[in-house]
């Protein structure tokens, strides 16, 4: 593939083949394993993803929703979020 | 769990979504804060017992495109901020880091990108992006397949120079089995 040849070289796809061969059923990703770029591209991706995924709620997502509570029962109406923004 | 512990219980993929979307934390906060009230404020349309967290996605998604496009400069401004606080914990991928990632990941075309992280790191099925990207199931297979093409050719010029088989094949292979 010309994607691997121009990061690895053609000298080193044949390696990088082989090694990979050697791993491919520990590759999470399923459909990509047999391209080691897509499998990397799909872990940096779930690995961005993640790393917010494990941050703590902001302080201000919390209040905001702590004052859910004191919002009076939603109505169709209740769309415009403009008023609502100054929570 | 009612309406507003479920709505809190999303809100990590919300902002996990919405960073990768606007490539930009403090916009994202703004997004979901957004998306949460819009959400409330529409709770009696959501139907009990669908997939709430693919209607909250609709909602951020149709937040997102309404009206912080519009402000795209300045999230484009701010992607070297982004980028710098990401190298600040950057994942172990030899030179391939995170902010060389994120960057790659910002060059896509919105649609693209969307596609990618609803399929590829969100959890979503074909079906359900489709979904949420209100489009036919096939135009969101094609989406994601053109961005993880650009993406390699993306990552593949960025790192030609410093991309070393070696450290690079162990980095992925650790990864992979962990």
């Amino acid at each position: 593939m010309c994607i691997r040849a121009l990061v690895f070289g053609r000298d080193d796809h044949q390696c990088w083949t082989h090694y990979m061969k050697s791993s491919e059923t520990d590759d999470p990703s399923g459909r990509d394993e047999d391209d080691p770029l897509q499998a990397l591209i799909g872990l940096q991706l779930r690995s961005l993803y993640d790393s917010v995924l494990a941050e703590p709620i902001p302080d201000r997502l919390t209040e905001l929703l702590a004052k859910l509570d004191d919002i009076p029962a939603p109505t169709k109406s209740g769309d415009d979020t403009s008023g609502a923004g100054s929570l | 769990m009612n309406a507003r512990e479920e709505l809190i219980s999303n809100i990590p993929n919300l902002r996990a979504f919405a960073v990768s979307l606007s490539g930009n934390p403090e916009r994202a906060d703004d997004l979901v804060q957004e998306a949460l009230m819009k959400a409330w404020a529409n709770i009696d349309m959501f139907e009990v017992g669908t997939n709430m967290r693919a209607w909250l996605f609709t909602i951020l998604r149709n937040v997102y495109y309404s009206e912080f496009r519009k402000k795209r400069r300045e999230v484009e401004d701010a992607d070297g901020k982004m980028a710098a606080q990401l190298a600040s914990h950057p994942e172990q991928f030899g030179h391939l880091d995170m902010a060389d990632f994120r960057d790659a990941l910002n060059e896509l075309a919105p649609d693209q990108r969307e596609a990618l992280i609803l399929v590829g790191a969100s959890g979503f099925s074909y079906d359900e992006a489709a979904e949420i990207c209100d489009c036919a199931v096939g135009t969101v297979k094609s989406r994601v397949n053109r961005a993880r093409a650009r993406l390699a050719e993306l990552l593949s010029v960025q790192s030609s120079s410093e991309f070393g088989p070696d450290t690079q094949s162990r980095a992925i292979l650790s990864s992979a089995k962990s």
